[in-house]
């Protein structure tokens, strides 16, 4: 009687996964690397990664808390390892120094230029590629902006375009005066970083079990509440971190205490005399990926603390990058650059 | 995606995400592989959310080419199921209302009996309650693929010792349900 298995098939499929609820925390990481996209309407990037040359590395032992302890197998090896010693805190610092001592600009507008390819081998047309230079233009005042871009489109479908111009409403990134109204004491500003990082996990839980709790009631019988990731303090503040230096108009004063925040966060590494996707020198920042299994590497440049490359890796082949090629201030918003 | 797209993507999470997840531990057959496959779900429809026109469409079809794409990747053989084990948890005939946990190993061990493309027929099929043509269009195949491939997926399914216990176990429960109603 096949009609009755395949409605009993049906029943069991529904019976053997009705206590399975989505975890909250996928939705707000999924939102969390699209705010980054979000400020620029990006397309999502690839690029050869450089990361690979590494002459000075170092990284901070889970559980030290950020001070330096000693390692037996410990100082300056000669090529690709990371020295189990304080090389990453010296190179924040000195990302540290470097951004405290480089001013912003005066300007209303930050005009920030990128190259950005993606390849997605998985998408729904098979393998898709998206290629080509895009400009922001974001109000500082408002948070809102313009993004223009040059990008191609490449898949099985042909070469569907994209628009050329984006508008981004007020509020999209943070205006300067949000940025500016972070603590730049490192201590404070960790404790304001994980502050943030926790809010959205309380809201992201409180969510699940509301969900629970009407599921339970649908079903008339109990339920197990789904676990979140565990994250550690560090894991949040690296991630929160990464994602703040990623913005282009932070103070001297944040940015380098930024630095000094990653300074003091176990298992940051920090690579130096590392190469950019456009071959600039640049110092490498990382941290193992949290429990989602996704990595966040930024590039930044030694001489100004400024950050040049920001890429996120995540599980399978899904991988982004930003190049950052040019960052400036006007007044005016600038026509687009890549019409006709 | 602006502020607006991103509410509406979390609406549509809200309302679809715990399918989602279910499609994807039934597509992987396997709870963690599942968590996995709906995390990348939501980041490539998040990724296109400003230009996907059937969101439930986009992401069924981006799950199963990231089943697809995993499966071939970690060339899982089939032969490394446990069926006894999960069997010998416990007669599912004992129980008329088996539970999610009782039933889930069986169900999943089972499912990974069949290959990841009978797998998505049979779960979008019966578990989606997708049409024959739904499925076809979904996965890029012909409706005649879809029905003979769910059939053959379920013959095969009727001959896993585990399953077989747990389709008599139910089989009576709904016989007996279907005479009392």
């Amino acid at each position: 009687m096949p009609d009755i298995d395949e409605d009993i098939l049906r029943q069991l499929m529904a019976r053997a996964t009705e206590d399975l609820f989505a975890p909250r925390a996928a939705v707000a990481q999924a939102l969390r690397r699209q705010r980054r996209h979000r400020a620029r309407v990006r397309v999502t990037a690839v690029a050869g990664t450089a990361a690979a040359a590494g002459l000075a590395a170092g990284v901070l032992l889970p559980g030290t808390g950020g001070g330096a302890r000693p390692s037996s197998s410990g100082t300056a090896s000669s090529g690709t390892g990371h020295v189990q010693l304080t090389a990453a805190q010296r190179e924040l610092f000195s990302l540290s120094a470097a951004a405290a001592a480089t001013p912003r600009p005066d300007g209303r507008y930050v005009v920030l230029t990128e190259q950005t390819t993606s390849i997605d081998s998985g998408g729904p047309s098979g393998a898709t590629r998206e290629t080509g230079p895009k400009t922001s233009v974001i109000d500082t005042i408002t948070g809102g902006g313009v993004t223009y871009q040059g990008i191609t489109v490449t898949n099985a479908n042909g070469t569907p375009t994209l628009p050329s111009v984006l508008q981004a409403a007020n509020g999209t990134s943070p205006t300067r005066a949000q940025l500016d109204a972070m603590p730049t004491g490192p201590a404070a500003l960790r404790s304001a970083l994980l502050a943030q990082a926790r809010r959205q996990i309380a809201q992201a839980q409180q969510s699940v079990e509301q969900k629970v709790r009407a599921e339970e009631k649908q079903l008339g019988k109990k339920l197990a509440t789904p676990s979140q990731p565990r994250l550690s303090d560090d894991d949040l503040v690296f991630g929160q971190a990464a994602d703040m230096l990623w913005q282009p108009d932070l103070s001297p004063a944040l940015r380098s205490a930024l630095y000094k925040v990653l300074a003091a966060t176990p298992g940051v590494r920090a690579q130096t005399g590392v190469a950019d996707s456009s071959g600039r020198p640049a110092t490498l920042i990382s941290r193992p990926a949290d429990s989602g299994g996704y990595t966040v590497n930024t590039y930044e440049d030694p001489v100004t603390g400024a950050t040049r490359e920001s890429s996120w890796a995540g599980p399978g082949r899904s991988f982004d990058e930003d190049l950052y090629l040019h960052i400036g201030y006007t007044d005016t918003i600038p026509p687009n650059p890549y019409k006709g | 995606m602006d502020r607006k797209q991103e509410r509406a993507f979390e609406e549509f999470v809200a309302q679809s995400g715990d399918v989602l997840l279910r499609l994807a531990t039934l597509l992987t057959s396997d709870q963690g592989l599942g968590e996995d496959a709906y995390q990348e779900t939501l980041h490539r429809l998040a990724a296109r959310w400003s230009r996907v026109d059937n969101p439930q469409a986009f992401s069924r079809r981006v799950m199963h080419n990231i089943v697809i794409d995993r499966a071939r990747a970690r060339q899982r053989r089939p032969a490394e199921i446990r069926l006894v084990d999960a069997h010998d948890d416990g007669d599912p005939r004992a129980a008329d209302t088996t539970s999610a946990v009782e039933v889930r190993p069986v169900l999943l061990a089972a499912l990974r009996t069949l290959t990841p493309q009978q797998r998505a027929i049979v779960v979008l099929r019966y578990f989606d309650d997708r049409s024959e043509n739904e499925v076809a269009e979904l996965l890029g195949v012909s409706p005649g693929t879809v029905k003979s491939t769910a059939s053959r997926a379920m013959a095969h399914l009727r001959q896993q010792p585990g399953i077989s216990g747990l389709l008599a176990a139910t089989d009576s429960t709904m016989k007996r349900k279907v005479r009392y109603a």
